[in-house]
C-alpha cells in the first residue's frame, strides 16, 4: 500500500506530511509517558509481525495487520507507523522521505477507524463467534480503508489518468485483504485463549 | 572532520526537501540530466566504499519492475478506435519513471551506510518532541529482540518440517506466531518499566509543546483548513 | 544503610518471601543465596519498590520506603542490575545507553556523555561506544548494563545474578571489578565459587510455608 515516492505531486505530498504530523501529534498527546513501554512494545511487534510472509500462488505476501494495530495502539498507531516506515526507507529503500507522509496517513488513518469504531468491544468478553467478526473486520477495515484512501489520493492527485493504476493497486490487494482478516481473527482467538489480559490492555 | 551537511540528522532533512522538490519537477529532460548525475556519483560512492554493485543493480531492476507496470496502465487508452497509444499518459509514465529512479538513486546516495543506531541518533537530534525520540529509541530496540524471538520461531517451525502454504494449517500457524509475539511484547513490559525506572526515568508528563491546553486547537484547526484546502483544490 | 524489617511479599497468591528481617551496612558484601523460587529476584526488585511489599518496612540509607514517591529518589543512588542484560539495554549505540542513567539524574547532555564516555574508559570498555547495543555479544552487554549503572555513581549496588551467561574469565573480570569497588553490595548468586571470592556474609533464603 505503499505509493513509491515520485508518482504524487509536491503538492499533494506537502497535505499529506501536514496531515500526518497531527495525526502525530493527536497520538503522541494521548499516549502517557507510562503507556511508552507498552506503547513502544506493540509497535515493534507489528512490525515484526508485517515482516512475515503468506504464500499465495507463486509468490507471497506480507501481513499488514494496520487494523489490528489500530485496536491495540489507538492514536498512537501514528508514531508507531512513522517509526516503522522510517525504518523501511532505510532497510528496504522503500518508499521515501517526502512520501512519508501520505503513506503514514494511507496506514494509520483507517487503524484510528478501527480503533474508533471497534476498540471498545475488546474491553468486553466475547464469545468465539465475535471475536473472529472483530478480526475480520480489523483487518477488512485496515487493509480495504488503506486500498480506498492510497486510491482517492491517487485520484486527487493525477485525476482520470490514474484510474488504471488504480485499478491495479486495488486488484493486487485483494489477497491481502482476505489474509489480513483472516490472520486478525485467528490472532484475536490465539490470545484469548493464550492471554485474555492482553486484550484488555487497549486503550 | 567530515563538514556537517554530512551529519545523520541533515542528510534526513536533506533528502526529505529534495524529495518534495524532485516531485515538483516537470520536465523529463532536467529529470534525466539529474538523474545522471545522481547515478554517476553513487556509482562512483559505491566504488569507492567497495559496495557490492550486483546487489544495487539488482534492486534496481525489481524496482523497475513496478516502474513497468506503471508504463503498462498508463500508455494504453480504450477509446472508439479501439485499444491506442495514449500520449499524454506516456508522458507521465516517463516523468514519473525518472523521477522514481532519481528519488532511488539520491536515497542510496545520501543515506548509505546508515543503520538502525544512525537513524535513531540522527532522529534524537531533529527538533521532535522527547516523548517521539524516546518511543522511537525503545521501539527499535525492541524490534531487535522480538526480530530475534521471530526467526527463533521460524527456525523452531522448519526444524519441525512445517513449510507454509495457501492452507488453513498455515494460517494457523502464522496467527499463532503473531499472538505469541505479542504476548512475548506484553511480558517484556513489565522489566522495560522495571528497567527504566532502575535508571531513574521519569514517567511523568513534562512541559512540552504537546501539552500545552491551546496545542489542540492549533490541530483541530489546521485538520479543518486541511479539509477545506482539498475540497477546493479538487474543485 | 540498608534495612529491612519483617518483610513479607506477595507474588500472586504465593508468599515469596514471609517475615524477613536484615542489614546492610558499611562496605560490606552481602550475598543473597537460594534454590530457585526462593524469591531472591523477587527481594532485590522489592527493595527499590519495582514490586510492592505487603508487609513489613524497607529503610533506604535511614529513610522509610514505601510508596513510589519515597523510592524514586534512591534510583541510581542505588544501583540495580537485572538478571537479564537485555532486559535493561536500551541504545541506541553503547555510549547512549551508559548515558542513558546520567541524563536522567538531571545533568546536561555534554556532562551525561562525558560521564559516560569516562565510565567506558574506566572498565577498557572505550572501543565499544559507537557499537549497537542489538550486536553486543553475551558478555559485553552484561558489562555495558553494570557500566550503565555505574555512571550513575551509586553508593549500593544491588545485583541479580550477575555472572549469568559469562564465561569464567569475565567472571574473573567482574569479580575484580566489584572488589575495587569498594561498595556496599547486595548480591543474588548461585554461583558458589563467585560467592567464596567476595562474600563478606551469606543470607540464605528459604521458600516461606504457603497455605
Amino acid at each position: 500500500m505503499h505509493i513509491s515516492e515520485g508518482i504524487l505531486h509536491s503538492q499533494t505530498l506537502i497535505i499529506g506530511a501536514t496531515a500526518a504530523v497531527i495525526g502525530v501529534s493527536v497520538g503522541l498527546r494521548k499516549t502517557d509517558y507510562e503507556r511508552l513501554p507498552l506503547t513502544a512494545l506493540f509497535a515493534a511487534a507489528f512490525f515484526v509481525a508485517g515482516t512475515i510472509h503468506v504464500p499465495v500462488g507463486i509468490g507471497s505476501v506480507h501481513l499488514i495487520l494496520n487494523g489490528m494495530a489500530g485496536l491495540f495502539l489507538g492514536w498512537a498507531v501514528f508514531p508507531a507507523f512513522l517509526i516503522a516506515l522510517l525504518l523501511q526507507v532505510i532497510f528496504f529503500s522503500f518508499g521515501g522521505f517526502a512520501v512519508l507522509g501520505v503513506n503514514l496517513c494511507v496506514m494509520a488513518l483507517p487503524a484510528v477507524l478501527v480503533h474508533l469504531l471497534l476498540g471498545r468491544y475488546l474491553q468486553q468478553s466475547l464469545s468465539r463467534a465475535r471475536l473472529i467478526l472483530l478480526g475480520a473486520s480489523a483487518g477488512v477495515i485496515g487493509v480495504g480503508g488503506a486500498a480506498l484512501l492510497a486510491s482517492l489520493i491517487l485520484a486527487f492527485d493525477g485525476g482520470k489518468a490514474y484510474y488504471d493504476l488504480i485499478r491495479l493497486l486495488i486488484v493486487t490487494h485483494i489477497p491481502v485483504f482476505f489474509i489480513d482478516g483472516i490472520i486478525s481473527a485467528g490472532v484475536l482467538l490465539t490470545l484469548n485463549k493464550m492471554s485474555p489480559a492482553l486484550l484488555r490492555t487497549t486503550p | 572532520m567530515k563538514p556537517a551537511i554530512f551529519q545523520p540528522h541533515f542528510r534526513l532533512i536533506f533528502t526529505f526537501v529534495l524529495g518534495l522538490s524532485v516531485s515538483a519537477i516537470q520536465n523529463p529532460q532536467w529529470l534525466l540530466s539529474l538523474l545522471c548525475l545522481t547515478a554517476s556519483a553513487l556509482l562512483v560512492v559505491l566504488i569507492r566504499q567497495g559496495k557490492p554493485l550486483a546487489f544495487y543493480l539488482r534492486r534496481a531492476l525489481i524496482f523497475n519492475l513496478f516502474t513497468l507496470l506503471i508504463w503498462l496502465t498508463l500508455s494504453w487508452k480504450i477509446s472508439e478506435n479501439g485499444l491506442e497509444w495514449h500520449v499524454a499518459g506516456m508522458h507521465t509514465a516517463l516523468l514519473i519513471t525518472l523521477r522514481m529512479n532519481l528519488i532511488l538513486c539520491t536515497i542510496w546516495l545520501w543515506l548509505i551506510n546508515m543503520t538502525d543506531s544512525i537513524l535513531v541518533q540522527a532522529v534524537s537530534k531533529l527538533p521532535l518532541p522527547d516523548k517521539l525520540i524516546h518511543l522511537f529509541i525503545l521501539t527499535v530496540r525492541y524490534i531487535s529482540l522480538l526480530g530475534e524471538l521471530n526467526r527463533q520461531m521460524a527456525q523452531a517451525m522448519k526444524a519441525r518440517g512445517f513449510q507454509p502454504k495457501f492452507n488453513r494449517r498455515t494460517f494457523s500457524v502464522i496467527a499463532q506466531r503473531v499472538a505469541l509475539l505479542l504476548i512475548q511484547a506484553m511480558v517484556q513490559v513489565e522489566k522495560s518499566e522495571m528497567a527504566l525506572k532502575a535508571r531513574g526515568f521519569r514517567f511523568a508528563s513534562r512541559s512540552s509543546l504537546l501539552d500545552k491546553p491551546w496545542w489542540k486547537t492549533v490541530e483541530i484547526s489546521t485538520a479543518l483548513l486541511l479539509i477545506i484546502g482539498i475540497y477546493y483544490a479538487q474543485r | 544503610m540498608l534495612s529491612v524489617n519483617h518483610l513479607s511479599v506477595r507474588r500472586g497468591n504465593q508468599w515469596v518471601i514471609r517475615d524477613l528481617s536484615f542489614r546492610l551496612e558499611g562496605i560490606r558484601r552481602l550475598f543473597l543465596q537460594g534454590e530457585i523460587g526462593t524469591g531472591k529476584s523477587t527481594l532485590l526488585q522489592a527493595l527499590l519498590g519495582f514490586i510492592p511489599a505487603q508487609q513489613g518496612e524497607i529503610r533506604l540509607f535511614g529513610a522509610l520506603c514505601q510508596t513510589e514517591k519515597d523510592f524514586r529518589p534512591f534510583r541510581g543512588r542505588v544501583g540495580f542490575c537485572f538478571q537479564n542484560p537485555d532486559d535493561q539495554l536500551f541504545g541506541p549505540t553503547v555510549l547512549d545507553d551508559v548515558a542513558f542513567g546520567p541524563l536522567n539524574q538531571g545533568l546536561s547532555k555534554p556532562e551525561a556523555y562525558a560521564v559516560a564516555r569516562r565510565q567506558l574508559e574506566k572498565l577498557g570498555m572505550d572501543y565499544l561506544k559507537d557499537r549497537s547495543v542489538n550486536v553486543l555479544s553475551g558478555g559485553e552487554k552484561n558489562f555495558v548494563a553494570l557500566a550503565g549503572v555505574l555512571a550513575m555513581r551509586p553508593e549500593m549496588l544491588l545485583l541479580d545474578e550477575p555472572t549469568n551467561g559469562l564465561d569464567s574469565k569475565n567472571i574473573e573480570k567482574l569479580t575484580a571489578l566489584l572488589r575495587d569497588l569498594n561498595l556496599p553490595m547486595l548480591i543474588a548468586s548461585h554461583d558458589s565459587a563467585f560467592t567464596e571470592q567476595l562474600a563478606d556474609s551469606v543470607l540464605w533464603l528459604q521458600k516461606p510455608e504457603n497455605g
